[in-house]
């Protein structure tokens, strides 16, 4: 036992303790976070100003004047602030992404201070034309007949001309500004308001509140729903694939380096490979500590802390010792057996197509946290704990207990399984130089004396 | 070692093998490329297990005794990354040393092996000899009972290989059991006080030097008679042969004669240059015993 401690707190102290570790589970992301607040604040597009003129060809005076008016600077450009967190959770993330979209629009909208918007007659069609190649013209459109009629069975086409060099937000703008004006035209020769009626048409908030078997009530979240199941596996799913990959590297390099034998002439393989897993199994703990820790605060920011239950969390943190346990046993039989990294790719591609399996699974599960699918996967390994994870992050009430129990009792037993088969291939193939073992010849090794 | 059979798949590495190490012996562990002896020598380290048989080491199994053997196994490993002092500890407290005693064990080690200002460098910026000898500490810092020596001194230059080889006689005067592995033969006849040989497998040879060289003794005296006369016809000679253009000749004897009593009638006879009873080289009695083995 104090060999395996010995063997996992250097196996610990050597990923954490390292400017690498740091750099990329903390420096490289934070630069990410930043990088993109940066550029999203810091490098706005530089968009040409739409300018001259744009024509109309046999567009009503409605028409042209609800064109002048899309296309006219807006009053005042839409403040880009930070978005009041108040409300439900879910209100909260609406509110953050529309300021977001605005903020993005408001970017990205060409200036028409010095545009114009003027009819003109249909034989002026190729003169106009020419204009606007030749960058006289800011653009020309022309309404085909019936498009502003509203009642009218078929949509109707209003064609854009652009200038050669026009750049796709000179475009955007046009087309959708046109798309609109057809629109408040239709609806103003109804005898409407356009804006009165886009008023009219903005939903309303929504509140659902799910009424649960046991008598209770839980106000429905669409954040609880789909964002923190997706969070809690693509959490769980990048701190074990990580360790695993710690682990199969630190195998990989002692191979190569031929230290191995050194080691192994100190302690059994079974010693060094449980020591190595419970050491890596500190490395996706720190990990999953650091990300939980940052996820903690922004749902505290978004007063979302009461969407995970303590029992939730313990329920996950036994899913995550057997997802890594899995992930660990795997990429220890991959070390072991290649010499290199290089080979280790050949047999990654397998391992991958496992691995992946539960980022295919989640939104199936997500949807429908106790359908077939997801009972039957939560029986699978490796992708069980994953699976599970999704489901009571997911299922709108807990998931029955029994099935839990099963579910981490089968979990705990393949874990143990994968683990002994790893321990089988780790003591033939740590040993082993020169050519990489196919899948099958790794089978083949669990037999070995 | 009793009995001890391993196979790796259809291939027997090595086959019913018995070995007994005396305690405070030091033993040259022969045998030609694909021998078995680096099988054997995981099966005495309890790195791999064997199929059939038993092994027992200083008295226990292989497997409890770890913490007791020293291993310098052929193919060199280091941590490349790593700083020698840390290496050196992680080794010692892996072998049973706590961290204070692993440290000291080092900065001893290092300073016999002339090499001490290689504790805070990285493996990586030593050379290829002087990784040797880190590797060397690193099997001898927890002062073992046993010591299992594979090739230690390929890839030394003579100065160091020297060094190494006076540590080795010293470890040995100091009582402790030395096996080691080598293809160097001369070494192994230098160093060594009792030879294994094996080849595909199977024992060859286990015996003490002198055992072997009563052994293998092929019954014939050299002889270099300088400005002498023709040898004559001596009690015991069966014949007398000249192997080469040189003026030595070569007595073979009767099988019942006594070999220092047909010497002296050579002094006798014959104002000679030299006279003496040729001893085979441990090489020679190699090639002899792995060549006249029948094909498997």
């Amino acid at each position: 036992m104090n060999k395996l401690l010995i063997v996992a707190g250097r196996e610990f102290r050597h990923t954490v303790l390292t400017k690498a570790f740091f750099v990329g589970s903390v420096v490289i992301p934070v630069l990410i976070v930043l990088v993109s607040i940066g550029a999203s604040v810091f490098l706005k597009p530089n968009i040409p100003p739409l300018q001259g003129t744009v024509a109309v060809i046999d567009g009503s005076d409605t028409f042209v004047e609800r064109l002048r008016a899309e296309l006219a600077p807006p009053a005042q450009s839409p403040p880009v602030s930070a978005p009041a967190l108040t409300g439900s959770p879910d209100d909260m993330v609406k509110e953050v992404l529309a300021q977001s979209e605005a903020a993005a629009s408001a970017q990205t909208r060409p200036d028409t201070s010095e545009l114009q918007v003027e009819s003109r007659d249909a034989s002026e069609l190729e003169q106009l034309k020419a204009d606007v190649r030749s960058g006289k013209a800011g653009g020309l459109v022309v309404v085909e007949e019936g498009v502003e009629d509203p009642t009218a069975t078929a949509r109707g086409t209003v064609s854009i001309w652009v200038a050669p060099k026009a750049p796709p937000s000179h475009l955007e703008l046009i087309e959708d500004s046109a798309a609109r004006a057809a629109v408040d035209t239709r609806l103003q020769n109804l005898g409407l308001q356009p804006d009165v009626v886009r008023a009219a048409m903005r939903g309303p908030r929504t509140s659902v509140t799910r009424l649960e078997s046991g008598g209770g009530e839980k106000q429905e979240s669409e954040a609880a729903r789909m964002l923190l199941p997706m969070g809690f596996m693509m959490l769980l799913w990048i701190v074990t694939f990580t360790g695993g990959n710690y682990l199969m590297m630190s195998t990989i390099e002692e191979k190569s380096t031929r230290a191995m034998e050194v080691l192994l002439s100190a302690v059994s393989p079974t010693q060094l490979l449980a020591g190595k897993i419970l050491g890596f199994a500190g490395v996706s703990a720190v990990m999953l500590g650091m990300y939980l820790a940052v996820a903690a605060v922004v749902m505290t920011v978004f007063a979302a802390l009461d969407l995970v239950t303590l029992g939730d969390l313990a329920l996950a943190g036994v899913f995550f010792v057997l997802a890594y346990l899995m992930v660990a046993a795997i990429m220890a039989g991959i070390g072991s057996a290649v010499s290199d990294i290089t080979e280790a790719q050949s047999l990654m591609g397998p391992a991958m197509v496992i691995l992946i399996l539960p980022m295919l699974l989640m939104p199936v599960v997500t949807e429908d946290p106790n359908g077939t699918i997801g009972m039957v996967t939560s029986f699978i390994p490796p992708v069980a704990p994953f699976v599970m994870v999704l489901r009571i992050a997911a299922s709108p009430e807990p998931l029955p207990a029994l099935e839990v129990a099963a579910a981490i009792g089968w979990s705990v037993a393949c874990a143990a399984g994968m683990i002994w088969a790893a321990g089988r291939v780790f003591r033939v193939g740590v040993l082993m130089q020169g050519k990489a073992p196919s899948p099958l010849e790794l089978l083949r090794w669990i037999r070995y004396r | 070692m009793r009995g001890v059979t391993k196979r790796f798949g259809s291939v027997t590495a090595v086959d019913a093998l018995d070995l007994d190490v005396p305690r405070g012996c030091l033993i040259g562990f022969l045998g030609p490329n694909g021998a078995g002896k680096s099988t054997t020598i995981r099966m005495i380290m309890s790195i791999i297990y064997a199929d059939a048989g038993s092994v027992h080491v200083l008295g226990k199994s292989a497997l409890d005794a770890k913490d007791r053997i020293g291993y310098l196994p052929e193919e060199r490993g280091l941590y490349r990354r790593m700083r020698v002092r840390t290496l050196l500890r992680y080794v010692g407290r892996l072998k049973g040393l706590s961290r204070a005693d692993a440290d000291a064990a080092a900065a001893t080690w290092m300073e016999r092996l002339e090499l001490p200002e290689a504790l805070p460098r990285r493996c990586e910026e030593l050379s290829k000899g002087q990784q040797q000898k880190v590797q060397f500490a690193a099997s001898v810092l927890h002062d073992p009972e046993l010591i299992v020596l594979d090739e230690p001194f390929s890839g030394l230059d003579p100065v160091n290989a020297a060094l190494l080889s006076r540590v080795v006689r010293e470890l040995h005067e100091e009582g402790r059991t030395i096996v080691f592995s080598t293809h160097v033969l001369h070494q192994a006849e230098q160093l060594c006080d009792r030879i294994f040989l094996i080849d595909r497998g199977t024992k060859l040879l286990d015996d003490d030097l002198e055992g072997i060289r009563t052994r293998f003794r092929e019954r014939i005296i050299t002889v270099d008679p300088g400005d002498a006369g023709p040898i004559p016809t001596l009690p015991g000679v069966a014949s007398i042969e000249q192997p080469g253009e040189g003026r030595r000749v070569e007595l073979h004897l009767d099988d019942q004669c006594d070999e220092r009593a047909v010497m002296r009638a050579v002094l006798d006879a014959v104002p000679v240059r030299s006279v003496a009873l040729r001893e085979p080289t441990l090489e020679e009695i190699f090639t002899k015993l792995v060549q006249e083995r029948p094909a498997s």
